[in-house]
């Protein structure tokens, strides 16, 4: 899995490129922000984030104790492709694209003394998400017994779309006020997402198939993958 | 907070199998009311690349591949099968009517209606041809704004004349307004008799008035056949009649013999017309007219079109529209292969036409449309078949003479020919013990072809059902080796190979467990 943003977000195209550093633009300046807010929002720290969303960054802010408001930006992508073992020898091309930007904003809530464990509630809206995969071959495929020609097995696109707005919900380990110039961090929790919707494109042997019934089949036993699992570690730095 | 903990990992590991419950099956064609196409492949044995196919007409929306899909594409060995929606049926009183249109730069623009008044198939082979050919074929294209076109051959042009004040009318006579494309094809008299629609014979034909004629004919010799053809740029409806005729001017070939004469054509000799619509299959003839000396002292003839379709000019020959029938006696049944059988003159033994038939007991050969030339025939069987060759020099079997003309009823033995073994081919699963195929899971159809191994020469081995998941034939030799295919979608495409099998066993099996085939 590779996070490396500038080579991913070239792919991504050059609006999400804008998008991102608007972002980290708009995030850093929130710090002068803050610290003249009349609100009382305090900036506290910056962080970097490596999650099962990818790679990411935070800016925390102290907001009426025991509350703290985190806002921030995870970009994910992978596109390596690999071969899938048929039979006798063959093999089927898969070349997957996954590819998510997306911003939150989080509400921690301290409700112990200790001030280290956090409950977690918030907001994701994903401006980028591409969860696709091509299957192809470059030579013939056996698959059953039979055997078919790199131009009968054609290609199939399968793509896998959820919400863009994805509510989030979890716990975390970190301190609101950070004793330290630099700390780590833990938050672990589940996005929401809805149920899946899938859409398969494909030519060749599958158009004689009755694979778009079953993909309603699949969709179905999909219902449950409305969870998005988040487990993410922290580099935080304290901006008091 | 011990709930809230409990409630993550809950929704972290309740995901099911995504594959729970899937079979991949195999669609069903459709196999009632279809119309098979069947388009040349002019580029190297491929289609042209920007070839462009469209359903037109008021009952398009009706009309669906076989495999009930919308997607209308045409393989990659030419072929598309088009169905009658099965949500649709097509009587006499509410037919399905629908135009095909296709095509590719640099070719001609093929358009073709069908129309559907019940559930019988139907099947058309698309040409496609270059624009602007010169030679034996020569072709034109172009938008109707002129009065005159001429096909590019300098020797021997087609030219048509549109009068300018015409009205174009499609077949219910209705007006065609707007932009015209035009589509001319001439075969000079080289080509011409091998290129008539439906093999030339004129079975039923009807004279000027419309009327049925007694005899049917063929052509001795075709001095030049033309197509033409008009449609609509905007929605290719294609015109059938024109309020003021076209008139059509075929230049000819004077080394051309004669064949009444047997001298070369002249000015003066009269050639009949002949018109064929493709659409309604009827043949008319359409008078006669006499050879002239044309621009350049060129010989031609001319003549005004009513009506756009085929016309030839030629001489013709009667045909006896009925004649014996030959019925096998033999001991075979179920044999999918057929046997050389000559029609031969009863007292010169010149051979008239031949024939492949069966020889399964009972089967029947009649014979139709055949030049009365002769006055009695017999029919001689060798043992020589059209899958597996043999000796076509020693007959076994020869009927009694016969008339020609007129309705009789022979016997033929056909004890002597020689079968090869039968080969069966299965669908099969490979069941655990104690379980049995469950044959309702099976694919509706396989269609099964050999080739010799890495030819790519396909030939039909035979259709395996659902019902009836066995099926025998001799076309396969018992121990040759072959490549084989099949094909789900009623023959569409052939997705499915095994390459260079040796038919070593009495029973093929082509295993589709992959597509249904389950035990039970």
């Amino acid at each position: 899995m590779k996070t490396i943003p500038s080579l991913c977000l070239e792919k991504a195209g050059i609006k999400t490129v804008k998008r991102f550093y608007l972002l980290f633009i708009l995030l850093i300046g929130s710090k002068a922000f803050a610290l003249t807010d009349s609100t009382g929002l305090t900036l506290r720290a910056v962080q970097l984030n490596l999650s099962t969303r990818g790679a990411g960054l935070e800016v925390a802010g102290g907001f009426k104790q025991p509350l703290v408001l985190r806002a921030g930006v995870n970009f994910i992508t992978f596109q390596r492709g690999f071969a899938i073992k048929a039979e006798d020898g063959t093999f089927i091309q898969t070349d997957p694209d996954v590819a998510s930007v997306s911003t939150h904003l989080l509400l921690d809530h301290y409700p112990f003394r200790s001030r280290l464990f956090h409950l977690t509630a918030g907001l994701e809206y994903a401006w980028i998400q591409r969860y696709t995969g091509t299957f192809y071959a470059h030579e013939a495929v056996k698959l059953g017994g039979v055997e078919m020609e790199a131009e009968d097995f054609g290609n199939a696109v399968l793509g896998i779309r959820w919400n863009r707005l994805k509510p989030y919900l979890g716990v975390g380990l970190k301190r609101d006020i950070m004793k330290r110039q630099m700390a780590v961090g833990l938050d672990v929790g589940t996005w929401y997402m809805g149920s899946p919707q899938l859409d398969l494109r494909y030519e060749g042997f599958l158009e004689t198939t009755t694979i778009d019934e079953q993909v309603k089949q699949v969709e179905v036993n999909m219902r449950s993958y409305a969870f998005y699992p988040y487990l993410a570690l922290q580099l935080r730095y304290s901006l008091n | 907070m011990k709930k809230l903990l409990w409630g993550l990992c809950v929704v972290l590991v309740s995901c099911g199998n995504p594959f729970e419950d899937f079979v991949l099956g195999l669609k069903e064609p459709i196999e009632e009311a279809t119309v098979r196409i069947q388009f040349n492949l002019p580029e190297n044995g491929k289609l042209p690349q920007n070839l462009e196919f469209s359903v037109e007409g008021p009952d398009a929306g009706k009309v669906v591949t076989n495999l009930n899909s919308r997607n209308f594409k045409i393989s990659r060995e030419g072929v598309i099968i088009l169905a009658v929606s099965p949500e649709f049926t097509p009587t006499p009183a509410a037919p399905v009517e629908f135009t095909v249109v296709a095509r590719a730069e640099g070719y001609l623009k093929i358009i073709k209606t069908f129309r559907f008044t019940g559930k019988a198939n139907q099947s058309f082979q698309a040409q496609l041809v270059k624009e602007d050919l010169s030679g034996s074929l020569t072709t034109f294209q172009a938008e109707i704004k002129n009065t005159t076109y001429q096909t590019p051959d300098p020797t021997q042009k087609l030219l048509l004349t549109v009068q300018g004040n015409t009205i174009f009318r499609d077949r219910a006579g209705a007006e065609i307004p707007g932009a015209k494309e035009l589509v001319m094809m001439r075969y000079d008299h080289k080509t011409a008799k091998n290129n008539l629609p439906a093999g030339g014979v004129a079975a039923n034909p009807v004279g000027q008035d419309g009327k049925p004629l007694e005899n049917a004919f063929d052509f001795l010799q075709v001095a030049s056949l033309a197509f033409v053809q008009i449609s609509s740029r905007e929605d290719s409806r294609v015109v059938k009649t024109l309020d003021t005729p076209l008139q059509l001017t075929m230049e000819l070939n004077p080394e051309m013999i004669n064949p009444l004469t047997g001298a070369r054509v002249k000015t003066g000799d009269m050639l009949t017309i002949t018109s064929y619509d493709t659409d309604t299959g009827v043949w008319k003839d359409e008078g006669e007219t006499r050879v002239v000396s044309g621009a350049g002292g060129k010989l031609q003839v001319s003549f005004p079109v009513p009506h756009l379709s085929f016309w030839m000019a030629g001489w013709r020959r009667t045909l006896c529209k009925n004649g014996p029938s030959f019925i096998v006696n033999s001991t075979y049944s179920g044999v999918d292969i057929s046997f050389l059988a000559q029609l031969t003159d009863a007292a010169s033994g010149k051979v008239i036409r031949e024939y492949y038939m069966a020889v399964n007991n009972g089967s029947q050969l009649t014979i139709s449309n055949i030049p009365a030339e002769s006055e009695k025939v017999k029919l001689v069987l060798y043992d020589y078949s059209n899958y597996h060759g043999g000796n076509r020099t020693a007959p076994v079997a020869v009927s009694q003479a016969v008339s020609l003309c007129g309705t009789s009823t022979v016997n033929l033995p056909a004890f002597k020919v020689t079968l090869p073994r039968l080969v069966e081919i299965e669908m099969y699963t490979n069941c655990p013990a104690g379980q049995t195929l469950d044959k309702a899971t099976l694919p509706a159809q396989m269609r099964i072809q050999y080739s010799e191994v890495g030819k790519g020469a396909w030939r039909d081995a035979g259709i395996v059902r659902r019902e009836q998941h066995i099926a025998g034939t001799y076309r396969l030799k018992f121990g040759a080796r072959y490549d084989i295919r099949a094909s789900s979608d009623g023959g569409v495409t052939w997705p499915y190979q095994q390459k260079d099998q040796l038919i070593n066993k009495t029973r093929w099996l082509i295993d589709v467990k992959t597509f249904g085939g389950k035990c039970k």
